[in-house]
């Protein structure tokens, strides 16, 4: 299927989703997507109750890539490697964003910006998504600035 | 500097309450400002500046971290100035705003600052939970508010000092009546801001028609805020009985018949401790890297400690709550601390974590959707109609429709999701919070409906010439163009003016700083020439 918007968040449907992208976007549909999530009754069942009344699918990113097409989706995935998988996949997004990635322990990492981090192996598939010719920005919020996040990893040295 | 000392306090005071007990919501310009008024013996110009502020920036909440303009600081610095100025109340409210509102605007730029400092710390906290060290970590918790305090309170103080010296005075008995009235007439537009941001964060294209109830109710019942907000309250127990459009989902087995069989191991005592600890501190140690964690993990270790006696498990309950943690703090984060301390009574740490980050993002859509966009944007702006007509009765009404029900409601998020342990997830897959978080759209939207003409205050003070011809005879008589369009439709004005702020934030998608900054020229101009203001001209 082809998303119109990509979004990575950790925390998948929340205030700045509900309060401020999904009307900015003027999307019509969410999908969250993760294998965990999409396995988890309780996620599965809580997440379509936040989303302030748009249909909501929670789907794992198999399930996602065999869904059929929506342009007016707005794509919400939780960690980075889902946005890889997706891209090998064979989605295509307008727009990869990547929202809010918090430190998960293992890993070192560093704070790219103010709300994400990425580790050493995240860098190298990120630069690979953005070679392939996916637009890969970071934007918190509709009133903030999209920042190429290309050169965000340069400038942190990853 | 007595004054400028205890406007700091207030600042100080202000700021904690925004991040630990929510007591009085006293970060929002209405009440930070109205106490500022009082602090100066201002009463009214506190009032005055707080409301305007307040209703510039309805719905206007940090929701994940993202910055927003200082209207605390800016309400308080505008209050102080505004009392040493030159000039008749109104002519020193709308300095205050003047200066209130570039400020809080301004000093945005400063908050990045002090959650930076808190990140660097969050990490010698991190060494502390690995030492097992209880009050390294409880220190490093309460001395985050450090930075959070001082990038407002430093501010606030050095405008309240240069307030205090005559200079003040003297600038502003140069400044031109013109501007005044034009400052006058914008601070009368600035509610259309708020709320076309507000309805920017509501289903506008599902439920406008509930505009047209408070509309009506207001503009040609004239009914008082309070009615139509009953009003409101019936339409939406309505919604929610009888339009249940949302499928209720099976609830799953294994959650619907996990019975609580554990063994009670913790005390009154351990529970009252959690909840106090989470209530009067939940996100002073609020950062960019873990936003909430520490604030979180602080909570739970009297819970930790009782449950671990090995230092090894109390360790790595420490640092399981340490990690990324965020939600709304007053509904959603007392349930999920409620529901984490039972799961690790029961034994299940895992699951503790789990339930934690599987319940925090949902929590955080409703949660600030309900808090933010709809319950206090609703008390405040009712609030602030008040305090503009120099009612004391506006902030003391939101400051207690904060304080009771947000202790009330958070009270006993705690205590429900702890009895229910495991059976949690069950009662939350039931729909209902879905079904409040709709009730609570709609109670907004048909109160907004009568908000915007009640408060959104501009005429045309325009006339025109028509010659007529009575008994024969031609008369000139002028003619005011506000009761003609009063004709067509009342509060017609108003309603255009939202309209097309709505159209710049959401359509044309400029920034809010932007809007504010348009609709201050455009009042200011309008003002100025004479051709607006917020009400007609008492008839000679």
């Amino acid at each position: 299927m082809a998303g119109a918007h990509v979004r990575i968040d950790n925390r998948l449907i929340h205030g700045q989703v509900t309060l401020a992208w999904t009307r900015r976007l003027g999307v019509r549909r969410l999908v969250v997507c993760n294998d965990d999530v999409a396995a988890d009754d309780l996620q599965r069942m809580l997440l379509p109750q936040a989303a302030r009344g748009l249909p909501t699918d929670v789907l794992s990113v198999e399930a996602t890539l065999a869904a059929e097409a929506a342009a007016d989706a707005m794509i919400i995935a939780k960690h980075p490697e889902d946005v890889f998988r997706l891209v090998e996949g064979g989605l295509r997004p307008e727009v990869v964003n990547v929202g809010n990635v918090a430190p998960r322990p293992g890993d070192p990492y560093t704070m790219v910006t103010r709300s994400v981090a990425v580790t050493a192996d995240e860098a190298d598939a990120y630069r690979k998504l953005a070679a392939a010719g996916v637009p890969l920005v970071t934007q918190l919020l509709p009133q903030d600035k999209p920042a190429e996040f290309v050169p965000l990893l340069d400038r942190k040295g990853l | 500097m007595l004054v400028a000392l205890a406007l700091t306090l207030w600042a100080i005071y202000c700021t904690y309450d925004g991040l630990g007990p929510f007591l009085i919501y006293a970060q929002r310009p209405l009440i930070a400002g109205s106490v500022a008024g009082l602090i100066v013996g201002h009463p009214l110009l506190g009032l005055l500046i707080g409301a305007t502020l307040e209703l510039a920036a309805l719905g206007v909440y940090t929701y994940g971290g993202a910055t927003i303009p200082d209207y605390q600081t800016g309400a308080i610095v505008g209050t102080a100035l505004a009392a040493g100025a030159a000039g008749a109340p109104a002519a020193q409210a709308a300095i205050g705003i003047g200066v209130g509102l570039p400020a809080a605007i301004l000093l945005s730029a400063l908050d990045p600052v002090g959650k930076m400092v808190t990140t660097a710390l969050v990490h010698r906290a991190d060494g502390y939970a690995a030492d097992g060290n209880a009050r390294g970590l409880a220190m490093i918790h309460w001395v985050s508010l450090v930075p959070w305090v001082a990038v407002r309170a430093v501010p606030t103080f050095l405008a309240a000092l240069a307030a205090s010296g005559g200079l003040v005075k003297d600038i502003t008995a140069s400044i031109p009546a013109g501007f005044v009235q034009g400052m006058t007439l914008a601070g009368s537009l600035l509610p259309a801001v708020g709320f076309a941001l507000l309805l920017g964060m509501m289903e506008l294209s599902r439920y406008w028609y509930l505009l047209l109830i408070g509309f009506v109710g207001f503009a040609y019942l004239h009914l008082p805020v309070l009615g139509i907000a009953l009003i409101g309250v019936a339409v939406a127990m309505l919604f929610v009985t009888l339009k249940r459009d949302e499928p209720v989902l099976a609830v799953p087995e294994a959650a619907a018949e996990a019975e609580s069989t554990v063994d009670p191991r913790l005390t009154k005592q351990d529970l009252r401790r959690v909840y106090r600890r989470y209530f009067w501190s939940s996100q002073i140690s609020w950062n960019y890297e873990r936003m909430q964690a520490l604030g979180f993990a602080y909570s739970m270790e009297p819970v930790l400690r009782r449950l671990y006696p090995e230092k090894a498990d109390y360790v790595a309950g420490l640092q399981r709550h340490l990690q990324f943690f965020n939600t709304s703090v007053l509904v959603g984060g007392p349930l999920i601390l409620g529901s984490s301390v039972a799961l690790e009574e029961a034994g299940t740490p895992k699951s503790a974590a789990s339930t934690k980050v599987a319940l925090m993002g949902p929590m955080a859509g409703i949660g600030d959707t309900v808090v933010f966009a709809l319950y206090n944007s609703i008390v405040f702006t009712m609030g602030a109609s008040w305090a503009l007509q120099g009612n004391w009765l506006g902030p003391a009404f939101a400051a207690v429709m904060v304080l009771v029900p947000y202790a009330l409601v958070r009270r006993w998020q705690f205590g429900f999701a702890y009895r229910e342990g495991k059976r949690l997830a069950g009662h939350l897959a039931a729909g209902a919070l879905a079904r409040v978080a709709q009730g609570a759209t709609v109670l907004g939207f048909v109160v907004l409906g009568g908000f915007i003409p009640s408060i959104v205050k501009v005429v045309t003070t325009l006339t025109y010439r028509q010659t007529t011809t009575v008994q024969g005879q031609p008369v000139t008589q002028s003619v005011a163009i506000q009761n003609q369009l009063d004709e067509l439709l009342p509060f017609l004005l108003p309603v255009l003016v939202t309209a097309g702020v709505y159209l710049l934030t959401v359509k044309a998608r400029l920034r809010p700083v932007w809007v504010i900054g348009i609709v201050v020229v455009a009042g200011v101009v309008l003002g100025w020439l004479g051709w607006f203001a917020p009400s007609a001209p008492a008839k000679s």
